[in-house]
C-alpha cells in the first residue's frame, strides 16, 4: 500500500518536472530565434557600412579619424561574431558610437547632406535602427521571460541542473545612451 | 477580464480549445439538426403519426434510419464544406471585404509600420490589405502563418494619425498572436454552413407542404410550417450561440491592452478609438466581415453584440494605464506631418529604392 502511495508521488512529480522542463526549454528556444531577429537586423546594418562610407569619402575624405574608427568598429563586430552575447553587444555599441560620430560631422558637410546617395542611407540606416530598437524589445522581454521561469518556485530547485540559468539582456548602457540622446557635437 | 500575462496565455489557450471542439463537435451538431429537420418530416409523411402510445415512436425511428443512410454523405458534405473554405477563405474574404493586397512597394510607410510591430511582438510579417472606402475600420483574418491579413480601410488611413493608427495595426496583431481570427473563421465558415443547411430544410419543407396540400391535409400543413419555422429559429439561435461563445466581448478588451503593450502608447489607441467611433460602418460588406472589425456597432440594444461599447473600451484601457481619457472635441489635427501621405503619386517609388527592396527575414527553424 504504501508502495503504491510513494510510487504515485514520484509520478507526480516526475510529470511536474517535465512540464516545467518543457516550459523552460520553449522560453529558452524563444529567446534564441529573438536574438536571430536581432542579427537579421544587424547583419543589414553591417552590410550597409561599406557603401556609406565610399559616399562620405567622396566629400569628406580628409575626416580620417572619424572614418577610421567606423572602419574598426565595424572590424570588431566581425570579430565578436561567434563569441558570447556581452561581447557582441559591446561590439554593436562601439559601432553604434563610431556612426553617431560620422553623422555629427557629416552636419559639417552641406553638399554630403544634399547628396542623394547619402539621404538614401540615411533613411535606411534610421529604419534599420528603428527594426533593431523593435527587435531588441522582443528579445528583452522573451529573456525576462525565461528569466522569471527559471527563478520561480518550484522551477528555482531544479533549473540549474538542467542548465537553465538567468540570461542577458541586449541593453544599451546608461551612458552610451545618454551620449546618444543627446545633441551631436560639431567639431570646426 | 484578465490582463496579466498569464490570463492572456490561457487565453490563447482557450482560443485554440475552442477551434479544435468546435471542428470536432460541427458533424454532430450538423447531423442533430438534419435529425430533427428528418422527424419534422417524419411526423407529417402522408402514413401520419398514430395516435396512442406509439405516437411518437414512427417519426423517431423514420428520422433514425433516414440518418443512418444519409451520415457519410452529411460528414463528406462538411468535410468538402470546411476544406474549400481552409483554402480558399482569404479569397472568400477579399471577395466580401472588396479589399486587395497591398506590397511594400505600394504602401512603404504603412508596410514598414506593420513590419516593425511584428518584429516587436515576435511573429513573421502578417499580409497587408486595403479596403477602398472612407470608412473607418481594420480587421484581421488567416487561419495559419501564411494566411494571416491585416486589412484596414483607405478611411482609415487617411483620418488617423501615425500613432493612432499604428495602435489600430497593433489591436489587430494582437488579435493574431491571440488567435483570435483562427477562432473566428472557423466560426464564420460553419455558420455559415448552418445557414446553408437552414436553407435547404427550408426548401424542403416548402416542397413538403405543397406535396401535401395536393392531399387536402391542410391542417398538417399548417402545424408542419409552425414547426419548420421553430426549426430554423432554433438554427438561427444555435447560429448566433456560437457567434456569442466564440467571440465573448473580451476579446476585444484583450486585443486593446496587446496593443497597448506593443506601442507603449494608451493615448493613441484612446484617440484612435474615438475617431473610429460613429464612422466604422464599411457598406458593401456582410455581417460576418463586420464581426471581424475593431469596431462593430450593433443594433438590438447589444442584444447580439459582437464588440463592448467603444467607451467601455476607451475606460478600460485608461484604468489599466493610468493614462488620462484625451478630450475628444480636441483632437489634434490630422495634416501632412503627422498622418500617412497616400502613396498616389508613388514619389516614394522613384525618390527612395530602399523602400522597396525586398529583405531577409528570420531564418526558419523547425519552430517556425
Amino acid at each position: 500500500m504504501e508502495l503504491w502511495v510513494i510510487l504515485g508521488i514520484v509520478v507526480v512529480i516526475g510529470f511536474a518536472i517535465m512540464i516545467i522542463y518543457n516550459r523552460l526549454v520553449a522560453l529558452r528556444q524563444t529567446r534564441h530565434q529573438a536574438f536571430a531577429d536581432i542579427d537579421v537586423q544587424l547583419k543589414q546594418r553591417f552590410d550597409l557600412i561599406p557603401n556609406l562610407l565610399e559616399t562620405v569619402k567622396g566629400y569628406a575624405a580628409h575626416e580620417k579619424e572619424v572614418l577610421q574608427g567606423v572602419t574598426e568598429a565595424r572590424t570588431s563586430v566581425q570579430g565578436a561574431k561567434g563569441g558570447d552575447l556581452a561581447g557582441r553587444v559591446e561590439a554593436e555599441n562601439m559601432l553604434s558610437r563610431a556612426m553617431m560620430n560620422l553623422f555629427a560631422v557629416a552636419e559639417n558637410y552641406p553638399d554630403l547632406k544634399a547628396d542623394t546617395n547619402y539621404r538614401q542611407f540615411m533613411a535606411e540606416l534610421s529604419d534599420i535602427e528603428n527594426k533593431i530598437a523593435a527587435a531588441r524589445r522582443f528579445f528583452n522581454n522573451a529573456t525576462s521571460e525565461l528569466n522569471t521561469a527559471v527563478e520561480q518556485f518550484p522551477a528555482v530547485l531544479f533549473a540549474a541542473s538542467f542548465g537553465f540559468k538567468k540570461e542577458e539582456f541586449f541593453e544599451i548602457e546608461d551612458a552610451q545612451r545618454a551620449t546618444m540622446e543627446a545633441a551631436p557635437e560639431v567639431k570646426f | 477580464m484578465a490582463l496579466a500575462a498569464a490570463g492572456l496565455k490561457t487565453h490563447i489557450w482557450n482560443n485554440n480549445f475552442k477551434s479544435m471542439a468546435l471542428l470536432v463537435a460541427y458533424p454532430f451538431i450538423l447531423m442533430g439538426i438534419v435529425w430533427l429537420c428528418f422527424f419534422a418530416a417524419g411526423n407529417f409523411t402522408p402514413h401520419g403519426p398514430v395516435s396512442g402510445a406509439g405516437a411518437m415512436d414512427m417519426p423517431v425511428s423514420f428520422a433514425n434510419n433516414l440518418l443512418y443512410d444519409f451520415w457519410p454523405t452529411i460528414v463528406t458534405i462538411c468535410a468538402i464544406w470546411f476544406l474549400i473554405a481552409w483554402f480558399f477563405h482569404t479569397n472568400m474574404i477579399r471577395k466580401l471585404s472588396h479589399s486587395h493586397p497591398v506590397t511594400r512597394a505600394d504602401e512603404p510607410e504603412l508596410y514598414n509600420l506593420l513590419e516593425n510591430l511584428s518584429i516587436t511582438a515576435g511573429m513573421p510579417t502578417p499580409r497587408l490589405e486595403i479596403i477602398e472606402s472612407h470608412a473607418r475600420n481594420a480587421f484581421a483574418s488567416g487561419i495559419s502563418q501564411k494566411t494571416f491579413t491585416v486589412t484596414v480601410t483607405r478611411g482609415l488611413m487617411n483620418s488617423l494619425t501615425k500613432d493612432e493608427l499604428e495602435a489600430v495595426l497593433a489591436h489587430e496583431l494582437t488579435h493574431i498572436i491571440n488567435r483570435d481570427v483562427r477562432l473566428l473563421i472557423i466560426t464564420v465558415i460553419f455558420t455559415g454552413m448552418i445557414g446553408f443547411a437552414a436553407q435547404l430544410a427550408w426548401s424542403n419543407i416548402r416542397y413538403g407542404i405543397i406535396f401535401r396540400g395536393g392531399r387536402g391535409n391542410n391542417k398538417g400543413g399548417g402545424v408542419l410550417m409552425i414547426l419548420a419555422i421553430a426549426v430554423i429559429l432554433w438554427v438561427g439561435y444555435l447560429a448566433t450561440l456560437f457567434m456569442r461563445f466564440a467571440i465573448s466581448r473580451g476579446r476585444e478588451y484583450m486585443a486593446d491592452a496587446g496593443a497597448v503593450e506593443l506601442t507603449k502608447n494608451p493615448s493613441a489607441m484612446m484617440r484612435a478609438l474615438m475617431r473610429i467611433s460613429g464612422r466604422a460602418k464599411i457598406p458593401e460588406t456582410t455581417d460576418d466581415i463586420a464581426m471581424m472589425c475593431i469596431e462593430n456597432a450593433s443594433p438590438f440594444l447589444g442584444l447580439f453584440a459582437t464588440h463592448p461599447p467603444i467607451e467601455r473600451r476607451i475606460r478600460a484601457i485608461s484604468d489599466m494605464t493610468g493614462e488620462v481619457i484625451p478630450d475628444s472635441a480636441s483632437l489634434p489635427p490630422v495634416g501632412r506631418e503627422n498622418s500617412f501621405q497616400t502613396n498616389e503619386g508613388s514619389a516614394n517609388k522613384k525618390g527612395n529604392p530602399w523602400l522597396t527592396r525586398t529583405r531577409g527575414g528570420r531564418k526558419k527553424t523547425p519552430w517556425g
